[in-house]
């Protein structure tokens, strides 16, 4: 019998699967055999603590959501009479023993929840409702939205299907899905930590995606963050800063890649969006910026065109919006948006690639105060369509007196170009401007519709 | 009474070593409580009460087994060589308690959440593939690896505590 087999015949037997005749085998191995026999009691005795001795002990670790005040867990199994009794005032007294023993395990972080949708929590019955206060460890969100308001001011939307467990009040482990984290003056220092790598806030708003395998996505919407990756081996490696409009992607025992198309809500507070990553990531955008230091990403809203979409990554106010007296052009409406930058508005050596999974339209929103760039011209028609962009203040510098206010506000015009692609490739964009063009311009919009 | 319940978990992990089947286990602590109940006016109070209990809970241990033999459990005479070689292990119970503790916390989330299932909530295994959405076969695999890890790490921190 090789040391494996004998392995698997414990294991069996601990389990209560082995056969009659495995259970001779092995009662004859133990009769003979005292590394069998010192083997066995390791398990066996490890399997007995876990069945007995560490049942309080890990109880709160593992216990799931439960409303205020925490109703007491309950032994599932009563044994027979004053056995029984006996054994309920066991439990309860060595749990009290316990908890005075080991102050270093926090107990359940106390949450409020702020609002709910579709949320299903695995071991909880009815879902929570909003301003319900809830005494919290693990969380498993197997589907829907759940939004919760610590008492420290954090507040964390958690996107199903989500597996994490509060550590403390200040540190979540996030396991697997998705979050978004609007963390408070009070709350600077909130961390979270990902089988890839850990997320220090440093009081702003951002995101987290851990629902790919080995690998986590940090977005940073506003202020700042720290990331530190993690080794192979789990040890921490150095932080480094990201900044609002900033987003990577930490991989376990490599750097921190740069995350380019960000999945997004369709609102103007960025937000990471729901959903399986296939369904929100309809398209990849890359652009040739060649700065290693360079972190930036592009907001993918899926059918998020509508009049007032966001137009930008990291600028809040300016929208999408009909020309007055005309309407909304039809063809754009809930095609997917992608939120350009802004500052690459200048650039004459700028492109951005666009990877569709399947045939669509990709149109071009361009500053109508500017002639087209050649490839614009070249790869694109001009649709006759007009949409406008803003508003901004007039003071901003891509406005200039070819951009006249509508009352304290200005609106910029643009024409809408359209590619037809008949099947899943890459499409490139160019600069927004060609080179020589005098004037100032506002940077391109971009909008895709895949044809179903 | 309150002498049985001080020392009802050490009985209880004395006979699960032998019997891991926590039901049966528990019957078998519930004979020896009988046992001792009947018989405590030979205890004499300045010997230790846990070796004392252990001793009944030994002879219910074998009585169960011999009772059992034909239903898939130990036979006595193996059961007799572990009893000799648990008797000779150290005692160290607290400090293996509070190790194997810390290596529960460090567990990744499903695995804990397997354990949870498995030991404290004592769901069955059908169950518990239904709920994880594997077969049976690879929950008892898991279960496998999750006990092999923990012994790892369980012996890793003894040999620190120890050094």
């Amino acid at each position: 019998m090789t040391p494996d087999d004998r392995e698997n015949l414990i294991h069996r037997h601990l389990d209560g699967i082995a056969t009659a005749a495995e259970i001779e085998t092995l009662s004859h191995l133990l009769e003979t055999d005292e590394a069998a026999r010192v083997r066995y009691l390791e398990l066996s005795r490890l399997a007995a603590a876990l069945r007995c001795d560490l049942r309080l002990r890990a109880a709160p670790l593992v216990v799931t959501v439960v409303p205020m005040p925490a109703p007491p867990r309950v032994a599932p199994r009563p044994a027979p009479g004053w056995l029984a009794a006996a054994a309920a005032l066991l439990v309860c007294a060595a749990g009290i023993w316990w908890s005075l023993r080991q102050p270093h395990l926090s107990g359940p972080v106390i949450a409020e929840v702020t609002a709910v949708h579709d949320a299903r929590l695995a071991g909880v019955g009815p879902a929570p409702v909003v301003g319900e206060r809830l005494a919290m460890q693990e969380l498993r969100l197997e589907r829907g939205e759940i939004t919760l308001r610590l008492d420290s001011g954090v507040r964390l939307e958690f996107l199903g299907p989500v597996a994490a467990e509060f550590e403390h009040a200040m540190r979540l482990r996030l396991d697997r899905g998705r979050l978004n984290a609007d963390v408070g003056d009070r709350g600077k220092g909130f961390t979270v930590v990902t089988p890839s790598g850990n997320v220090i806030d440093l009081g702003t708003r951002f995101a987290v995606d851990a629902s790919g395998p080995e690998r986590a996505g940090v977005v940073v919407f506003s202020g700042q963050v720290q990331v530190q990756p993690l080794s192979r081996q789990g040890q921490p490696g150095t932080k480094i800063g990201l900044s609002e409009g900033e987003a990577v992607q930490l991989v376990r025992g490599a750097s921190p890649e740069r995350w380019q198309s960000v999945p997004l809500r369709a609102s103007p507070a960025e937000a990471l969006a729901a959903g399986g990553r296939d369904d929100v990531s309809p398209l990849a955008v890359h652009d040739n910026l060649a700065d290693a230091e360079q972190r930036r990403f592009y907001g993918v809203v899926r059918g998020g065109m509508v009049p007032g979409a966001r137009a930008f990554t990291g600028v809040e106010a300016p929208a999408w919006q009909a020309v007055p007296g005309l309407s909304f052009p039809e063809e754009l409406v809930g095609a997917d948006v992608v939120r350009t930058f802004l500052t690459d508005k200048r650039r004459v050596d700028f492109t951005l690639t666009l990877a569709l999974d399947g045939p669509g339209y990709v149109y071009v929103l361009h500053d109508i105060r500017r002639p087209p760039p050649a490839w614009l011209a070249h790869d694109f028609t001009d649709t006759g369509a007009r949409v406008e962009c803003g508003p901004w203040d007039p003071q901003v510098n891509i406005v200039a007196s070819d951009a006249p206010p509508r009352g304290d506000r200005v609106f910029l015009a643009c024409s809408v170009w359209r590619r037809v692609v008949p099947q899943a490739g890459i499409v490139t964009l160019g600069p927004p401007r060609d080179p020589g063009v005098p004037g100032r311009n506002m940077m391109y919009g971009v909008a895709v519709r895949r044809v179903p | 009474m309150r002498l049985f319940l001080r020392y009802e978990p050490e009985i209880l992990r004395f006979v699960l070593a032998i019997v891991p089947q926590l039901p049966d286990a528990r019957d078998i602590v519930q004979e020896t409580a009988v046992a001792l109940w009947r018989r405590f006016d030979a205890y004499e109070p300045e010997r230790p009460f846990g070796a004392w209990a252990c001793g009944y809970a030994r002879i219910e241990t074998l009585r169960f087994l011999r009772r059992a033999h034909q239903r898939t459990q130990l036979s006595a005479q193996a059961a007799l060589a572990l009893m000799r070689s648990e008797s000779a292990r150290a005692g160290d119970d607290e400090l293996r308690e509070q190790h194997l503790a810390e290596c529960l916390r460090a567990l990744p989330l499903e695995h804990r959440r397997l354990v949870t299932d498995y030991y404290f909530e004592e769901k069955p295994v059908e169950a518990l593939a239904g709920e994880h959405r594997r077969t049976i076969e690879a929950v008892y695999k898991t279960l496998q690896r999750i006990r092999q890890s923990l012994l790892k790490c369980l012996q890793r921190k003894m040999t620190e505590a120890r050094t």
